[in-house]
């Protein structure tokens, strides 16, 4: 097998798609692992001392959860237009290429996204722990980082969702 | 949809009134009383009520009642599960009536039992260590604290199990000593070293160096079989006592509801301590100061005239915050929460609840259209009303949910979307209708998953309408406040060019429209500059606001996404539940999966949906016109946590 044939098997149409998915999942999944540790630490700080304060810090510890499940809306909608779960389609290079292009904005920012928002939300446990009144700013000074993360997910499910083979 | 307004309100009365009078207007939850700060009055009465004393004793009394309760509530056998109903009483009569030292007494007690049990645990303990180490000392016959005779010596000692009797005889050698197996275990054995006396030392380091370890019993007198049966006998005293403190718990338990009682008339005599030490007095009389709502003003003149006191009520001056209450009709009153956790409006400026309460029922709804998920949202929502009778902050919360529910699933039929794609799912894979998954339309209008584009004009057209409505109620703010011309310059000028954007896509002369809309916007942002360079600077500056409006707009956009999130999440568990096929274990995972799976989605799109309507509110919404700062009302109530006003 020369170069060539070995580069053109590895890189079908359909990997490439495949690799897009992949990559939704593990970036924007990441960033959301990481965030909800971070946001989940100060929150076990705050529960030491009071932990009647649980759903408070659970809201606030959730938030970030979210871009990883948009990396995996979006890694399923390809998935689904890859035919995997019914009748597989066989794309061509750049069909291929197109989906993993359509995938990178929710992947990346996605990523920074879920962090930066885990730290406003880290910050948001001290608020809740010196006022427990104001949980509700804490929610939407965080629910604001998250809106590009929205815009991301928009942007790379429109091409997504328009997408025929 | 108003905040209401407030009356502020002044009372003389005797120092011996102070107590009843409080409670009074506690048990009216309609007076919110306030220290008095007048210089005025500083300078001609003497002190402040004080009384710390007796509120500290209070709050002692308190949380020695917390403590109590969380003790009896393992005995507490009437009520058991979520559903309880609040105790219907009259707290003054209960504290004339013997009940309140009845249940102080039960206080008392449940406390002492708890610090006897916690002894008499230790005792156990301490005396099980010592069976335990004593058991393998049951054949030893000498009483422990022998020594030995006049020519003897005695002590007791453990040596390594694996010894033989030879190896211990080489050891001693030519020592006149006698070694006595007693007992033993895996680990060591014991014995009772018996020597001539003086060669005790000789005796211990020859025996030292194959292993022995000698052992003290302190403080143990008399033989070991004596102190064994004392020690057993001793330890079933202690599980009688027990029994009993178990039984006496059981009697007490039966008495919770007493003590919960208890708890609520000692938390509303703080409150009232509490509200006491803002009030000025001389030796014989106080003043009170408090803030009433207007509607509430006649109860409060009939509650004061039965004291001998005098009140006056005036309306609020300039220089003052009064509270801020607002009233709303049975639905938007559910929504005001959502505006409390923003910020409360300022006194005396426009409550927006009934205006956002629409717009956010219409967003929910899109951002989260399912017709099971918003059955569920209805369900729980108001089922939980229903049984557990919830306090009213609780109810607000429950109903506002609920209400969104019910838009999710008008929204829900709109769209198509029940629990997802789940009667497509389930005709394709279940029941075996070819490419149901494709074709099957349950829609009214458009799906949003085969149409995005159609959803997305929609969000933001909705957006148009919420944004459009923020400035008129900016328009009728400003025109309120007597700025007619500001109103008609900064907003209807917008409103112009943004009808005549619209008119243009239909008609080719809505563009004139759009222009002459820009026009007034340049002409006329620049009104409060003195030189005409400035005026047309800052007047071209002025259509810059057009950025504003737009990147408002696009961040409706937001409706969609969350809408798409919702749907494809639950396609994704409609897929996964559904892969087994139609026979009894695909069934039955099938259940599985859609129960964790949507319960789950549920969750996070509620969480999600909620946020993310409210930051449209907030930030988009109320950005436009809102005054912010309102102090909520706050009356002095009673508490409630137990009872409830009979």
């Amino acid at each position: 097998m020369t170069f060539t044939e070995f580069f053109s098997n590895i890189f079908t149409g359909n990997n490439l798609a495949l690799l897009g998915a992949a990559l939704a999942s593990i970036i924007a999944g990441m960033g959301s692992a990481k965030g909800v540790g971070m946001v989940g630490e100060a929150a076990s700080g705050l529960l030491t001392d009071d932990p009647s304060k649980f759903g408070q810090a659970l809201i606030l510890q959730a938030l970030p959860g979210t871009q990883g499940i948009y990396g995996l809306i979006t890694s399923f909608v390809i998935i689904l237009k890859l035919g995997l779960l019914g009748t597989p389609v066989e794309l061509t290079f750049a069909q291929g290429g197109f989906l993993l292009v359509a995938a990178m904005p929710i992947a990346i920012v996605g990523y920074f996204s879920a962090i930066k928002q885990a730290r406003v939300a880290a910050a948001g446990i001290n608020l809740i722990a010196k006022h427990p009144g104001e949980v509700g700013k804490a929610i939407t000074t965080a629910a604001l980082v998250e809106t590009y993360a929205i815009f991301a997910l928009l942007i790379s499910l429109l091409p997504v969702l328009f997408f025929n083979p | 949809m108003a905040v209401i307004k407030m009356k502020k309100l002044s009372v003389f009365a005797h120092r011996r009134d102070a107590d009843a009078l409080v409670r009074r207007l506690m048990r009216l939850r309609c007076v919110e009383l306030k220290p008095i700060d007048d210089t005025d009055a500083d300078e001609c009465l003497l002190e402040t009520y004080g009384g710390s004393e007796k509120l500290s004793d209070l709050e002692k009394q308190l949380s020695r009642t917390t403590e109590a309760l969380s003790l009896m509530s393992k005995y507490n056998e009437a009520k058991k599960g979520l559903i309880s109903k609040p105790i219907s009483v009259r707290l003054d009569r209960f504290k004339t009536d013997g009940s309140y030292a009845k249940a102080v007494g039960i206080v008392d007690g449940v406390i002492e039992l708890a610090d006897k049990k916690e002894k008499i645990k230790n005792e156990r303990s301490r005396l099980e260590a010592l069976l335990g180490s004593l058991s393998l000392w049951r054949a030893y016959e000498l009483p422990l604290d022998f020594a030995g005779t006049k020519s003897t010596s005695v002590f007791t000692a453990t040596l390594p199990p694996t010894l033989t009797d030879k190896r211990i005889d080489e050891a001693l050698g030519d020592t006149a000593a006698q070694v006595i197996r007693v007992g033993g275990d895996k680990v060591a054995s014991c014995v009772c070293v018996i020597c001539a006396r003086g060669e005790e030392d000789e005796a211990a380091r020859k025996l030292s160096s194959i292993g022995m370890l000698k052992t003290q019993f302190s403080e143990l007198h008399g033989a070991v079989s004596k102190i064994y049966s004392s020690t057993k006998k001793q330890l079933a005293a202690i599980e009688k006592d027990e029994l009993s403190i178990e039984e006496k718990m059981r009697e007490y338990g039966k008495e919770t509801e007493l003590v919960q009682i208890l708890y609520d008339a000692v938390a509303t005599s703080i409150e009232a301590e509490k509200n006491k030490q803002s009030l000025l007095s001389t030796e014989y009389t106080v003043v009170l100061g408090g803030w009433v709502p207007e509607r509430d003003e006649k109860r409060v003149f009939a509650a004061l005239s039965k004291f001998e006191c005098a009140y006056e009520i005036s309306e609020a001056d300039e220089a003052d915050e009064p509270p801020v209450l607002l009233k709303n009709n049975f639905f938007a009153s559910s929504f005001e929460w959502v505006l409390g956790m923003y910020s409360y409006p300022k006194y005396g400026s426009f409550d927006p609840t009934f205006i956002m309460s629409i717009f956010y029922f219409i967003i929910f709804g899109l951002m989260f259209a399912d017709v099971g998920y918003g059955f569920l949202l209805v369900v729980c929502c108001f089922g939980a009303i229903l049984l557990l009778n919830p306090k009213k902050s609780m109810r607000n919360f429950l109903a506002m949910f609920g209400y969104c529910g019910i838009s999710s699933m008008i929204m829900g039929v709109l769209f198509g979307a029940y629990f997802g794609n789940l009667p497509q799912a389930y005709s394709e894979y279940m029941l075996g209708v070819e490419g149901a998954t494709s074709t099957m339309q349950t829609a009214v209008l458009f799906d949003p998953l085969l149409d995005p584009m159609s959803f997305l004009i929609l969000s933001i057209a909705v957006g148009a309408v919420h944004l459009v409505a923020g400035m008129a109620v900016q328009f009728y703010v400003l025109c309120r406040k007597g700025q007619v011309v500001d109103a008609f310059c900064d907003i209807a000028s917008w409103w112009l060019t943004f009808a005549g954007i619209g008119l243009a896509v239909a008609f080719p002369w809505g563009k004139y429209v759009a222009i002459a809309g820009a026009a007034s916007i340049v002409l006329t942002a620049g009104r409060r500059e003195k030189k005409i360079v400035m005026k047309l600077a800052k007047g071209a500056l002025g259509l810059y606001g057009a950025v504003n409006y737009v990147s408002d707009l696009l961040s409706y956009s937001r409706i969609l996404a969350l809408g798409l999130a919702a749907s494809v999440i639950a396609q994704v568990i409609n897929t996964m539940g559904t892969m087994g096929g139609p026979n009894i274990v695909g069934f039955l995972m099938m259940i599985a999966v859609f129960i964790v799976g949507h319960l789950l989605n549920l969750a996070i799109n509620v969480l999600g949906t909620f946020v993310h309507t409210s930051r449209l509110q907030y930030i988009e919404f109320f950005g436009k016109f809102y005054e912010d700062g309102g102090k909520p009302f706050k009356p002095a109530v009673p508490s409630d946590k137990y009872t409830t006003e009979q």
